[in-house]
């Protein structure tokens, strides 16, 4: 547990320091104006020069107890229609999968940059959603038009 | 071009490493490298590197230290022990012969790096390298490395230390040897510690390099300082430099606290670098980098210095250059030093009360006044920010704790916080527009991020509990400056107020300094002078409407002013899209309060609609907001008309679309109610290359989604509680008028489906519409009959586009009939499951439409769950052989979507006993006789494929599923072993079945895996054995695999 509030202060610290542009990631305050460490709300904006560009999507990232050994759990809210993000919001990523890719030492800036780079390219072996999965695989005229739809109702400021 | 022939002799090697290194095209250029990597890579590669560093070009003595590098990371293990001793004799033997002979530092450079690519490769053969270097450059020769490091030592060498033997030397063979160090560390560094490959020569780097101590002690003594020539200081600043790259390895190896004491030595002298412009740069980059990262590593003298050095008469003069505004690195590197001493202390500082602990405080908050813009123009406004946040989170952190016993520091920090909040207020007023226009995108960006780590700082320090009047100060402020029309300042203090708006709006207590915010003044400045506004400050201002829509629920007075002002700046490009944001949220909030405004809003919207095509996104979230408003209205009939007079321009939109494609229309570009078929910007063509028919599908979908957020908006509260037993939505009274909205709002549905049956975004769109409903339980215009919706649903096809996500509404409906009456419920079912069957038939490859695939099992398992007669009961037994066949193909196909689909259904199926969904059921609907058959039917369905689903489970979990399916296996497997007294016979036959996926498991380990199967009787660990089982027969590579 002091494992986790200890990294999670770091993360913070360093992603201060340090944050790639567009991005934002922070703690959510609750009513009296705490910070719950555990529980980090951040905007993913699109990549640049692709159709995603010009969007910000909303993600949280909770921290389990066992956190840096697990790794967090990065969801869309609302949920992103994306070929590996669950019909929950939950984005489905190796690095973000205990079983697979996930090392401690991964930070949250690698996090989100890595879903960053899976927004524009979905990884077509792990659907996690039928219609954003069918319509890419399928109709990426109509996919994309959809990707157009979702950047304007989730504008960059 | 033809390809270079590789040279036959040493002249043509020169001539081509010559002409590598003159212009030449990039081709010619790459054909070169091509041709001389050959050559390095070669088993003559040792000896060119030799014959290379004995010639006198400059060039070719650097290709040939090149190539030993290269040579010795690749293959140096082919190197005896000898060779590789006499190499480094050689090496050091060229080294002399360079520092000799005026070989230019590039030359002399590239050998050091190739010493220390000797040392990674070879560290057992190098003991006390740096020493040893430096006995060799003493004396102009290279000697044994023996001589240097056994003990005790031979006569041959006099013991000297580093320091010494530097001193003793001339100052270009020390710079050599300060070269080799700074690479040494850097190199070994960029080297996996955690590997077996590289463990040795990060164990013994520190053993082996700890020379480099006396050696920098004596570089950096004021001795060298003194020197008259240039090269004293051009070899200080390397100094720092390879201190600072010791320093930070140390940072990074686990057991560092005695190389950190070592190197602790030097901090002194490094400290006091930092006075010498010359050495500034080099060492104040130091300081900042150890405190930032390594502050453990200054001891209290050390951090003494630091202190005395930032509260002397030398850092006066540069705060105050930099709170002139001198930005140039230098100045900002003294701010940062400021910063990381401040941030490494924080703790120990904030409570000393002593003078120069709080003269350094207020110097820190002094430096959010610096002048300029932030980040484009002060570039140390936002890493002091930064700072501050830390600071009032470790504030509030103490004064939690209760870590007050000597409070004297709390009203002094809380002073300092005070002036910061001043200052950060001032800070983040927008530049006059032109000023912000001509800034590059990323000085705009990092402005914008600067105000954000404001509005962030000042969330925090609302939360302290001292006094700090925050929203007082910025109320009153708001109201006094107001009439002055000073939009800029205006406008930080409403960023301000709207930073506190989350912990402020919903309380009323707060209620007497709001209403200073949103005072008449205010909103008569908003409509009289929007003209003057600064498009800037308007949006914050509209945003403040927004972000205490909670207020507004409170003080219903002062709502029609507000969302009069919203509306007027609807058509207004740079605000319409946030007007409209503002408008659904207050609407949302106050959809009780604003019924009697309903006319007015529709009358607002019946302008805008027909004089300007506002931005479509912008108008579904209007319309969704006057239609919560609408949801909220109280009476039935007035209630359906408001309705029906918004729907009326949605309906406009669909006729004018249909009568468009149809060629009854002309289309006409001046026309504003034409253009709305653009969706400028974002529709797949620019305007001029859309054509008709693009024109009149993109206005369909326009008014079909405007329709859609009318459904979602009158839907009924959703915070009252739901009362189950109640009569669904269609059943309730309908009244007169009902019937009729609902026929003209299905007529135009109808009218859009007929007119565009192959477009996605129209089918998605009416899908959408009808889903609105399902959850509803009052009558309501959207609330269909389910017969109408039955209709809907089987009137498309399998050419419909993506008919998958037709079937996610089919799945969503048929859960939606729960409380139907019974014979409507199997009425719409027992239609709708031959159309799912149909669809699924007309598809060849089960995993040909995975969304299809999906959904059509869904829709079969929600079937089960809830109405197993109608399958079982009422469909030929050819029916249900393809339902379960299907869904065992797609068990064992490789698509995780349909796969855990038809994992689900056979858990429901297997479960179907013990769950009894037909007890429910009336006894007209299904007899007691009848009742009986079906279960029959079930128990006969499950004789013929349990033994099936057994194989097919078996087989996925003995290794043919991927290791993230499993899990989602296990339930149906657990659910047999619990549910089925055949499970265990079934089990074994599929485990010893002889197309069993892998042979890597014996008859014995699956006997064990079956036991403990049936003992877990589907308990959670279950999960863990198999999951252990498909590792086994996949095999042990596989453990980190799929």
């Amino acid at each position: 547990m002091a494992l986790c509030q200890n990294r999670l202060q770091e993360e913070r610290k360093s992603w201060r320091k340090d944050h790639p542009f567009g991005f934002w990631a922070r703690p959510v305050r609750n009513a009296q104006g705490v910070l719950e460490l555990k529980q980090w709300e951040c905007g993913i904006p699109g990549k640049d020069k692709t159709i995603w560009a010009g969007g910000l999507f909303k993600l949280t990232m909770t921290f389990p107890d066992e956190y840096p050994t697990k790794p967090p759990k990065c969801k869309f809210v609302p949920p992103l229609f994306h070929p590996n993000v669950y019909p929950s919001g939950t984005v489905c990523l190796s690095i973000l999968n205990e079983e697979e890719s996930w090392k401690p030492s991964i930070t949250v800036k690698q996090i989100l940059l890595g879903v960053q780079d899976l927004l524009n390219d979905p990884n077509p072996e792990s659907p996690a959603q039928a219609e954003a999965y069918n319509l890419f695989k399928k109709d990426r005229a109509e996919y994309e038009k959809r990707i157009r739809r979702l950047v304007r109702e989730n504008p960059a400021p | 071009m033809d390809a270079i022939p590789l040279p036959s002799n040493f002249a043509e090697v020169e001539r081509l490493i010559q002409a590598l290194y003159q212009p030449a095209p990039p081709q010619t250029i790459a054909q070169i490298q091509e041709v001389l990597q050959t050559l390095q890579k070669s088993a003559g590669g040792w000896q060119l590197a030799q014959s290379l560093l004995s010639s006198k070009d400059e060039n070719i003595k650097f290709f040939g230290a090149l190539t030993l590098i290269v040579k010795l990371n690749t293959e140096s293990s082919a190197l005896s022990q000898d060779d590789a001793k006499q190499l480094l004799q050689s090496l050091i033997g060229w080294l002399i012969q360079f520092l000799e002979d005026g070989s230019s530092a590039l030359v002399v450079r590239k050998l050091c790096a190739a010493l220390a690519t000797f040392f990674i490769h070879f560290p057992h053969l190098w003991s006390r390298c740096i020493l040893h270097l430096l006995y060799c450059l003493h004396g102009s020769r290279a000697i044994p490395v023996e001589d240097v490091d056994e003990k005790p030592r031979t006569e041959v060498i006099e013991q000297h230390t580093s320091y010494e033997l530097a001193s003793e030397m001339p100052l270009t063979r020390v710079q050599a040897v300060i070269w080799f160090a700074a690479n040494l560390v850097e190199d070994v560094g960029k080297t996996d510690m955690n590997s077996t490959k590289y463990a040795d020569v990060h164990r013994r780097l520190w053993h082996d390099g700890q020379d480099v101590i006396p050696l920098l002690a004596f570089a950096l003594s004021p001795a060298l300082s003194r020197l008259p020539s240039e090269k004293g200081k051009t070899v200080q600043q390397e100094s720092v430099a390879c201190a600072q790259s010791w320093i930070a390895y140390a940072q990074r190896t686990p057991a560092s606290a005695n190389i950190d004491k070592s190197l602790r030595s030097l901090s002194i002298p490094l400290i006091n670098c930092v006075y010498d412009s010359d050495l500034y740069d080099a060492a104040i980059e130091l300081l900042i980098d150890s405190l930032n990262n390594n502050s453990e590593f200054f001891e209290e003298a050390q951090l003494e210095a630091i202190s005395a050095m930032l509260d002397g008469e030398w850092a006066q003069k540069r705060y105050q250059m930099l709170m002139q505004g001198d930005f140039e690195r230098d100045s900002v590197q003294f701010g940062s030093l400021m910063l990381a001493y401040g941030d490494a202390l924080l703790t120990r500082l904030m409570v000393a009360i002593d003078d120069r602990s709080q003269r350094f405080w207020a110097a820190l908050a002094g430096l959010t006044s610096a002048p300029g813009f932030p980040a484009g123009e002060d570039k140390i406004f936002t890493p002091t920010v930064e700072l501050w946040a830390t600071f009032v989170e470790t504030f509030n952190d103490k004064l939690v704790e209760g870590d007050q016993d000597n409070d004297l520091w709390v009203p002094m920090a809380t002073g300092h916080v005070t002036q910061v909040v001043s200052n950060c207020w001032q800070k983040l007023q927008w530049p006059p527009a032109d000023v912000f226009d001509s800034w590059e995108n990323d000085e705009r960006s990092a402005f914008k991020e600067a105000r954000k780590d404001v509005a962030d700082l000042l969330q925090a320090v609302y939360a302290l509990p001292v006094d700090i009047p925050l929203l007082s100060t910025f109320a009153n402020s708001f109201l006094q400056r107001l009439p002055s029309c000073s939009w800029a300042e205006l406008e930080a203090t409403a960023f301000c107020l709207n930073a506190l708006s989350i912990s402020v709006a919903q309380d009323e207590q707060h209620d007497d300094k709001l209403i200073m915010v949103f005072s008449p003044l205010f909103f008569n400045a908003m409509k009289e002078q929007a003209g003057a506004m600064q498009p800037r400050a308007r949006q914050t201002f509209m945003a403040l409407i927004e972000r205490y829509s909670d207020y507004f629920v409170r003080h219903p007075e002062v709502l029609p002013p507000a969302l009069n002002i919203l509306f007027d700046s609807l058509s207004d490009p740079a605000l319409g899209k946030g007007s409209a944001q503002t408008i659904a949220s207050l609407c949302s909030s106050c959809r009780s309060i604003l019924t009697g405004e309903v006319p007015a809003f529709i009358a607002q919207y019946s302008t805008i609609y027909s004089s300007h095509p506002i931005d479509s996104v912008a108008e579904e979230r209007v319309i969704n907001g006057i239609a919560l408003i609408i949801g909220a209205i109280a009476d039935n009939e007035v209630r359906l008309g408001a309705l029906s007079q918004l729907f009326a321009f949605a309906r406009m939109d669909i006729e004018r679309s249909v009568q468009l494609a149809r060629g009854m229309l002309p289309v006409n570009m001046q026309d504003p109610l034409h253009r709305r078929g653009l969706n400028i910007g974002w529709a797949q063509k620019p305007p001029e290359q859309m054509t008709v028919a693009d024109i009149a599908v993109e206005l369909c979908v326009r008014g079909l989604r405007c329709v859609l957020f009318m459904a979602r908006g009158v839907q009924s509260f959703d915070d009252g509680p739901v009362d189950l037993d109640a009569a669904p939505g269609w059943q309730g009274p309908r009244g007169n008028q009902l019937p009729v909205v609902q026929d003209d709002i299905l007529s135009a549905l109808n009218q859009a489906l007929v007119t565009f049956p192959n477009d996605y975004e129209v089918i998605k769109a009416i899908c959408e519409i009808f889903k609105a409903g399902f959850a509803e339980w009052e009558p309501g215009p959207f609330v269909f009959p389910p017969e109408t919706v039955t209709n809907f649903f089987t009137s498309l096809s399998s050419t419909t586009p993506q008919i998958g996500t037709v079937l996610k509404t089919a799945c969503s409906f048929l859960s939606s009939l729960r409380n139907a009456p019974e014979a409507q419920e199997t009425a719409s079912l027992t239609r709708l499951l031959p159309w799912v069957l149909t669809l699924l038939q007309a598809m060849p490859d089960p995993e040909g439409d995975i969304e299809l695939s999906q959904n059509a099992i869904d829709f079969v398992q929600r079937l089960i769950n809830r109405r197993p007669d109608i399958i079982f009961g009422r469909q030929p037994q050819t029916v249900i052989e393809f339902i379960f066949m299907h869904s065992l193909r797609v068990l064992e196909g490789s698509n995780p979507l349909p796969k855990a689909a038809a994992a689900d259904l056979w858990s429901t199926f297997i479960t179907l006993r013990s769950n009894d969904p037909l007890a429910r059921l009336q006894k007209q609907t299904l007899s007691e006789e009848n009742q009986a058959a079906v279960w029959d039917a079930i128990s006969a369905a499950m004789e013929h494929f349990g033994p099936l689903v057994s194989r097919s489970l078996i087989f996925q979990v003995g290794g043919n599923a991927a290791r993230s399916e499993v899990d989602k296996l296990c339930d149906p497997l657990k659910k047999l072993v619990v549910n089925q007294k055949h499970a265990q016979a079934w089990l074994e036959q599929a485990l010893f079945d002889d197309n069993f996926p892998s042979t890597k498991v014996s008859a014995e380990e699956k006997r064990a895996f079956l036991r403990k199967l049936l003992n877990l009787r589907g308990a959670r660990n279950t999960n863990q054995v198999v999951k252990e089982f498909w590792l086994a027969c996949r095999g042990s590579q596989f453990a980190y695999a799929s």
